[in-house]
């Protein structure tokens, strides 16, 4: 919001310079985020904190808080009013449908006015404030608003429908109602919108716009000068809903002081009589039912004591509460009784004035103190925990992490074949990128993959995030590890490549009993090229090279191989797995075998065969070179395995070790045709 | 080539041999068949008796000199050939390694210097109800402060459109975390909880729909204004690592009073005025304050017997600030580019 530095020191003559105002005022109120010159002002422009709009949106409001964060002296404008004989009730009433909508309406009537333009000074000040002059009249108004924080609305007397004494009702729209506002924009209105009426039409939207059929011109002779009080919440939804957001608007929005209405409307009466003659008609319509009453609170000293974790003289605290004009009504030991002023709509209980105190005091010069306590060991977050280390050993294994968006497109969906109404979907999304939460944490990875070929010839990247999907009650979300490696080069084959950086990662947690099964349902992989990653039956999740399909269109019809697995699984996995065997005492004996076969025989069934064949004495069986090419003849392949025997409870003899092998090559033999070489 | 010759020739000839090959030519030339030494020891038979028993023993002691070095400069051979010396200028052989994304590590780091200070980490859900994102934190429907938080909503699930059906949304701070901790915790309280946050709103350099929080909270029955810088300073001198000033200034939140604004010093141009910081010398870190009286009365607590203070820092901003980052978009975009460098 803007402010005139020039109309400010009018209130305040020692104030300081606009720098070093800012500067404490960014501090201890509001941030000044601009200091402009104009002309022989300055204009500052101050984000006003939401709470205190009620006390500071006017000149005057605002030089009260500068007066109190410097303390220094107010000067408050002098108000005169010389009204006429004649009763302004003899020319109008005001009729309120209901006092929640509108707790205060306060009018005056003014006749023999004559519209015209306004005065040089008066123009600067609006401009300086970013508004726009019109006449006298409404300028005036503006100006009184500016002044006071009170948003006035004067209508053309002579345009109300006519009767004898007439009234001014505030009531709720009706259905199918419309009204014109002051700058020709056609509104459609419904029960949920307050007007300001006449026995015929709308005159104004309450609290927002005037109306144009009222609108002050230069044939005006008469006015009404409204000064109203209206329902914020109310304000605030019809302002939204008519996407209408003006200056009334704003400060209504935030509330404003019932008792400023009165002020301010004789205030801008006799700025109008000062500008342009005319008369005021004697007595203020004022529809006031319910008076707010003064408020007091108490103020605790040892209890602020304890909450600042300092102590400031209570002197001090005193003349703080009296810089602010909060009248101390009582003293006793260790409380004051505080009235609190009645534009201080944000001071409710004690908190509030503990604000009050620490600010003007400064946040600034309060001590740090370390807390004291009882010393607690704080609990590990075991799961924070196993989650750092899994993506430290999925760096360390060639990795790199990437944070995505936690949405995708309804073409993602589609290309995915991921049903919408499994999905979440944002009501009011960003754009139509970003319009339903992700599912699966595989297509923003795939994204990264092809735009990362701009600079790179592979990529190896995993993510650690939260997936979410619709359930039967509510939407869940869990966690997920993905991982994808895409290599330009078409030739090498990033499938086992990423499989052994996943069974790599479980190792390095002592974990070494993950399966594959091959999967064959799953619409984003290549049938034969995808697997389930399994543990004792229990599915973690998949991994496979994505299909052409998709590779053409997210990554550039590069092949790309991705895992995604269930997080909780993962770490219930390996924290099971976390348990010491004995260490072997006597020594192993290694023994290497190849063999050739039909290159469709598997890995896993020679494995098979080996463990079944010999469950004593052979710990493990390891591939360690697979190899096809035309020398081995067609549809051959070589593959060599370490045998590695040991037992318990002796040192294995040559003997033993030979029996073992001969059943193992004689079982590879005659079950899968096998040459051993 | 009497004896003495071939002393003073082949002894250095053997010293400054560079190969094997060289070597043995150096051996044939003195003891090969016909080599200068050979033609000596063969033609001491023919000699007189006096000459053979002067020349004999000293051509034998050079003989087996010769050997011996021949020998020795072999063995030297050998090993230099074994042993090629090593380039160890040229780069070392790198196995590849992955990179962390920076969020991830200013956390952990955040983390650390928490826990240090005995706060326990908590977490919660991304979706969450209008109660924990706005009601509980004294948030009101329609209130205009709800304004400050630009909300992503997500679409009702049923099309049972009940009145009283809580609409979800995706939290707009970490601040649900505070109350979900504290409706299922007693005080003492002390915890801090990182997490991504979502805001319906134009992204630039300094805006994003989604982003990283750090929440924190402390809670018992003495934890004052004080202990709140304290707590608050001791962290960012430690994360920013290096002496930034720390400024608190008023500001406004539902669900804390008093209201804290943190700022540190621009760490670009120390506080003189950058373009990082909007030429004010200062750069916003962290919103905080006093936990509200409505806030423990919305998870049962008796706000007389309780007071604390709570705060939210931006981990991307303090990774940004960290490692001088011009834009928060970066952070989402997956650019190897940028993850390489951490």
């Amino acid at each position: 919001m803007k402010f005139s530095y020039n109309w400010l020191k009018e209130y305040l003559p020692k104030l300081s310079k606009p720098e070093k105002l800012a500067e404490v005022l960014t501090i201890k109120s509001f941030e000044v985020e601009k200091i402009e010159k104009a002309g022989n002002d300055y204009v500052l422009d101050i984000k006003l904190l939401p709470n205190r709009f009620s006390d500071s949106s006017g000149h005057l409001g605002l030089a009260r808080e500068i007066g109190a964060v410097f303390n220094l002296k107010i000067k408050e404008p002098a108000v005169k009013i010389k009204e006429a004989t004649e009763r302004a009730s003899s020319y109008l009433m005001v009729k309120i449908t209901d006092h929640n909508d509108c707790p205060r309406y306060s009018a005056r009537v003014m006749t023999d006015i004559k519209v015209d333009s306004s005065p040089q000074w008066l123009k600067d000040r609006l401009i300086a404030c970013g508004l726009q002059s019109i006449n006298n009249i409404v300028d005036a108004s503006n100006y009184v608003m500016l002044e006071t924080g009170q948003p006035l609305h004067c209508f053309d007397y002579d345009k109300i429908a006519d009767q004898n004494i007439k009234p001014i009702i505030v009531r709720r729209s009706h259905n199918q109602e419309t009204i014109e506002t002051l700058d020709d924009k056609v509104y459609d209105l419904n029960p949920e919108v307050l007007l300001i009426t006449d026995l015929k039409k709308p005159l104004a939207i309450a609290g927002i716009k005037g109306g144009k059929s009222t609108g002050i011109s230069p044939e005006t002779k008469s006015i009404v000068i409204e000064s109203a009080n209206f329902d914020p919440m109310l304000i605030h939804h019809t302002s939204k809903f008519l996407n209408l957001s003006t200056d009334a608007s704003v400060r209504f929005e935030h509330r404003v002081d019932q008792n400023l209405t009165e002020i301010a409307l004789n205030r801008l009466a006799s700025l109008i009589q000062e500008l342009t003659g005319g008369k005021i008609m004697k007595g203020i319509i004022d529809v006031y039912p319910k008076k707010i009453a003064k408020k007091a609170l108490g103020f605790d000293l040892k209890k602020f004591e304890n909450f600042a974790g300092v102590k400031i003289p209570s002197s001090q605290i005193k003349n703080i509460f009296e810089r602010l004009h909060f009248k101390i009504v009582k003293k006793q030991k260790n409380n004051l009784i505080l009235e609190i002023p009645s534009w201080r709509l944000d001071i409710e209980r004690f908190e509030d004035l503990a604000e009050e105190v620490l600010r003007i005091y400064d946040y600034n010069k309060v001590p740090e103190i370390p807390p004291m306590g009882i010393l607690t060991l704080a609990p590990r977050n075991e799961e924070i925990s196993w989650r750092r280390q899994i993506k430290k050993t999925l760096a360390t294994l060639g990795l790199n992490e990437v944070y995505n968006y936690s949405f995708v497109s309804q073409t993602d969906l589609t290309n995915f074949d991921l049903k919408p109404e499994q999905t979440i979907q944002i009501a009011n999304p960003v754009s139509s990128e970003f319009a339903f939460l992700r599912p699966t944490l595989i297509i923003n990875l795939l994204k990264n993959s092809a735009s990362n070929f701009r600079f790179y010839n592979e990529v190896k990247i995993f993510e650690l995030g939260k997936v979410f999907q619709k359930s039967s009650l509510n939407p869940y979300e869990e966690w997920r590890l993905a991982g994808l490696i895409s290599h330009k080069d078409k030739k090498s084959h990033p499938f086992l490549e990423l499989k052994g950086a996943v069974e790599k990662m479980f190792e390095a947690f002592g974990f070494w009993d993950l399966d594959f099964y091959d999967l064959k349902q799953n619409p984003w992989l290549i049938a034969g090229r995808a697997a389930e990653i399994k543990v004792d039956e229990e599915s973690l999740g998949f991994i496979g090279e994505i299909n052409p399909g998709l590779s053409q269109k997210y990554n550039e019809g590069y092949p790309a191989v991705v895992f995604e697995m269930d997080l909780a699984k993962i770490i219930k996995s390996i924290k099971e797995e976390l348990e010491y065997e004995p260490l072997a005492k006597f020594p192993a004996v290694i023994r290497d075998i190849s063999l050739l076969v039909s290159n469709e025989t598997r890995v896993s069934e020679i494995l098979n065969i080996i463990n079944d064949s010999e469950t004593k004495i052979l710990r493990d069986a390891d591939l360690f070179d697979m190899y096809e090419g035309e020398k081995l003849g067609p549809n051959k392949k070589s593959l060599s395995f370490h045998l590695i025997f040991q037992a318990d409870d002796h040192t294995l003899t040559n003997d033993e070790i030979g029996k073992s092998l001969e059943k193992i090559i004689s079982n590879l033999k005659s079950q899968l045709n096998a040459e051993i070489r | 080539m009497n004896l003495d010759e071939i002393r003073k020739s082949a002894i250095p000839e053997i010293i400054n041999v560079r190969d094997l090959d060289e070597l043995e030519k150096i051996r044939i030339k003195y003891l090969g068949r016909s080599g200068h030494l050979t033609a000596i020891l063969k033609s001491l038979k023919d000699l007189p008796l006096k000459e053979k028993k002067k020349i004999g023993p000293a051509a034998n002691a050079l003989r087996q000199q010769i050997e011996q070095l021949l020998q020795q400069k072999k063995t030297e051979l050998v090993h230099n050939a074994e042993f090629q010396p090593i380039d160890i200028t040229a780069p070392g052989k790198k196995r590849e390694i992955g990179h962390l994304h920076p969020i991830s590590k200013v956390e952990e780091e955040t983390e650390e210097i928490f826990a240090s200070m005995g706060f326990a980490i908590a977490e919660g859900p991304e979706i969450e109800t209008e109660f924990y994102n706005f009601d509980a934190l004294n948030i009101p429907k329609e209130h205009p402060a709800r304004d400050m938080w630009d909300t992503l909503w997500l679409m009702p699930q049923t099309q049972s459109s009940k009145p009283k059906a809580q609409n979800l949304l995706l939290r707009t701070h970490t601040s649900p975390v505070q109350i979900h901790y504290m409706e299922t915790h007693q005080p003492p309280i002390r915890i801090i909880a990182p997490g991504k946050a979502f805001r319906y709103e134009a992204s630039d350099a300094s805006h994003e729909i989604q982003f990283y929080q750090l929440e924190g909270l402390m809670v018992d029955k003495n934890i004052s204004f004080a202990n709140f810088k304290s707590v608050t300073s001791a962290f960012l001198k430690r994360i920013f690592n290096k002496n930034l000033s720390i400024r608190f200034r008023l500001d406004y939140f539902p669900f804390v009073e008093p209201g804290v604004e943190v700022g540190v010093s621009c760490p670009r141009c120390s506080g003189r005025g950058c373009s990082l910081c909007g030429q004010s010398g200062w750069l916003e870190i962290a919103g905080a304050g006093m936990v509200h009286p409505k806030v423990f009365e919305a998870v049962g607590y008796n706000p007389k017997d309780v007071q604390g203070f709570a705060f939210g820092f931006g981990i991307d901003r303090i990774a940004m600030i960290k490692y001088n980052i011009p834009d928060i978009r970066l952070f989402n975009s997956g650019d190897l580019r940028f993850i390489k460098q951490f």
